[in-house]
Parts: structure tokens; sequence; C-alpha cells
């Protein structure tokens, strides 16, 4: 009868041991899937973070390319008064001979 | 089997069970890890591929907007210059020219239209009246004349200003060609 009484209390422990150890997976399971949304926000901020550094760059290259762009711009302009210059008495007097025509 | 060995195989049973489930749990929170990763991995993808896709159009935008400014920039300028040309002309005329010259560039401008007027009159402002013989002293405020025949029906308007006028739309192409010959049209990628 005792030795009966000792299996039972032995079965009764170690299913109290399997019991804590499933509540203890469970918990950990638990505790995994709730990190979810904070994974996910943490990489979309990285992601964000990321997307800001690739259009400052490209903003930065874009505008290196405006100052050539002005800078083409204005020696342009240089010329096209230059010609002007060199040619406005020219036109002054075909549109005079134009006006009289 | 004695008691020792049947309590023995309870516990070696129930640390099978523990060990079992442990390994389980391991393999769960590995799935479960690898599964958040790759969706917060396709959610920064998708940012990022939008990203690119965003700065690629700043880009183009910012140069297309400077394209566009130094193209009307130097549009601008030609028509300052040719706006200036003309202006040269009316100083030309109106304060360098000779009366004799005027009279001249009137006589032209009359020879060139006076067939197209049947029974014509000719009108000159008061201050150039002088110039021309037999033109009508009128109040036309400006130098040239108007070809009208005498019943008002044809009326050709080769004062100054409305020769000028009509010679900006006509003359624009040939007087950029000359003014211009130089500047080469800019292109920009």
């Amino acid at each position: 009868m005792k030795e009966l009484e000792h299996i039972r209390k032995v079965e009764d422990e170690v299913e109290e041991m399997i019991k804590k150890v499933e509540e203890e997976a469970e918990k950990r399971i638990r505790a995994e899937r709730a990190k979810r949304d904070v994974v996910i926000k943490k990489r979309i901020e990285e992601a964000e973070n990321d997307v800001k550094k690739i259009i400052e760059a490209e903003t930065k290259n874009a505008e290196e390319r405006v100052r050539s762009i002005e800078k083409s711009t204005n020696d342009e302009l240089k010329k096209i008064r230059k010609s002007a210059e060199k040619n406005i008495d020219a036109v002054v007097d075909l549109i005079i001979k134009k006006l009289a025509g | 089997m004695g008691l020792k060995e049947l309590e023995n195989r309870l516990r070696k049973d129930a640390e099978n069970k523990i060990n079992s489930i442990n390994k389980r749990t391991e393999e769960e929170i590995k799935k479960i890890r690898y599964d958040i990763e790759r969706e917060a991995e396709i959610n920064a993808e998708k940012i990022i591929r939008n990203g690119k896709k965003e700065a690629k159009l700043t880009y183009r935008r910012i140069i297309a907007d400077a394209v566009i400014k130094s193209r009307e920039a130097i549009e601008a300028e030609k028509n300052s210059i040719i706006d200036d040309v003309f202006e040269r002309v009316k100083n030309k005329i109106l304060k360098e020219m000779s009366d004799k010259e005027r009279a001249d560039l009137l006589n032209r401008i009359i020879d060139n239209d006076k067939d197209k007027v049947p029974n014509l009159e000719i009108l000159i402002d008061k201050k150039y009246s002088s110039l021309i013989k037999g033109a009508k002293a009128s109040n036309i405020g400006d130098f040239g004349v108007i070809i009208q025949s005498k019943n008002g029906t044809i009326r050709i308007d080769n004062t100054l200003n409305n020769k000028i006028k009509r010679l900006k739309v006509t003359l624009k192409p040939q007087i950029a060609s000359i003014l211009f010959k130089n500047g080469k049209t800019m292109y920009h990628r």
C-alpha cells in the first residue's frame, strides 16, 4: 500500500513538472508573438530613415546638376549678349529697311 | 518490476516529455521570429522601393524645373534684346536721323502702299508735316503716315509703332537668327 502511495506521489510530481514546463512554453511563445509589432515598427523606422537618406542624396546630386545647368545658362546668356552686341547694328539697319518696304 | 525501477521509468518518461516540449517550443519560437523578421523585411523593402522611386522623381523634378527655368531665362533675354533693338530703331529714326533721312523713309513708306489705295489722302502728325508735301497734318501722335481713301473705306496705318508691332511678329525669326547666330541651343539631360 505504501509503495502504491509512493508511486502516485511520483506521478503527481512529474505531472506537475510537465504542466509547469508546458505553461512556461506557452508563456515564452506568447511573449515572442507580442514582439511582432515592436520588431516591425522598428524595421519600418529603419527603412524610413534609409529612404530619407536616399532622398537627401538624390536631392544633393540634383542640386549639383542644377548648379551646372545654371553655370551653362549664364555662359549661354553671356554668349547671347555678346553675339547680339556684335550684330545689333546690322539688325537695326535691316529693320529700318523693312520699315520702308 | 521493482518500485525503484518504476519510479525511474516515470521520471525518465517525464524527462523525455519535457525535452520534447522544450524542443517544440524552441522550434515554434524560431518560426515566430522568422515570420516576424520576414514580415518586417517585406514592409521595409516596400518602403525602400517606393522611397527610391520618390527619390528618382525628386531628382527628375528638380532637374526639369532647372531646365525650364534656364530655357525661360534664355528666351526672356532674347526677347528683351529684340525689344531693345526695336527701341534703338525708334531712337535712331526719331532722334538720330536728319530731316532728309526721315523724309526719305516716309516717302518710301508712302510709295510702297500708295497704289493700294484709290483716291487717297495721306495723314501725318503735325510734328512731321513739314517733311512730306501734300500730306494732311493731323493728330496721329506718332511718326509715320496713315494712307487712306478719301471716303474712308480703305485705311493703311503705317505709323511707326504700328509698323514696328507688325515687324516684331514677322521679322522675329530673321532678327533672332542674325542677333544670336553664335548662340547654340542648350540641351539638358
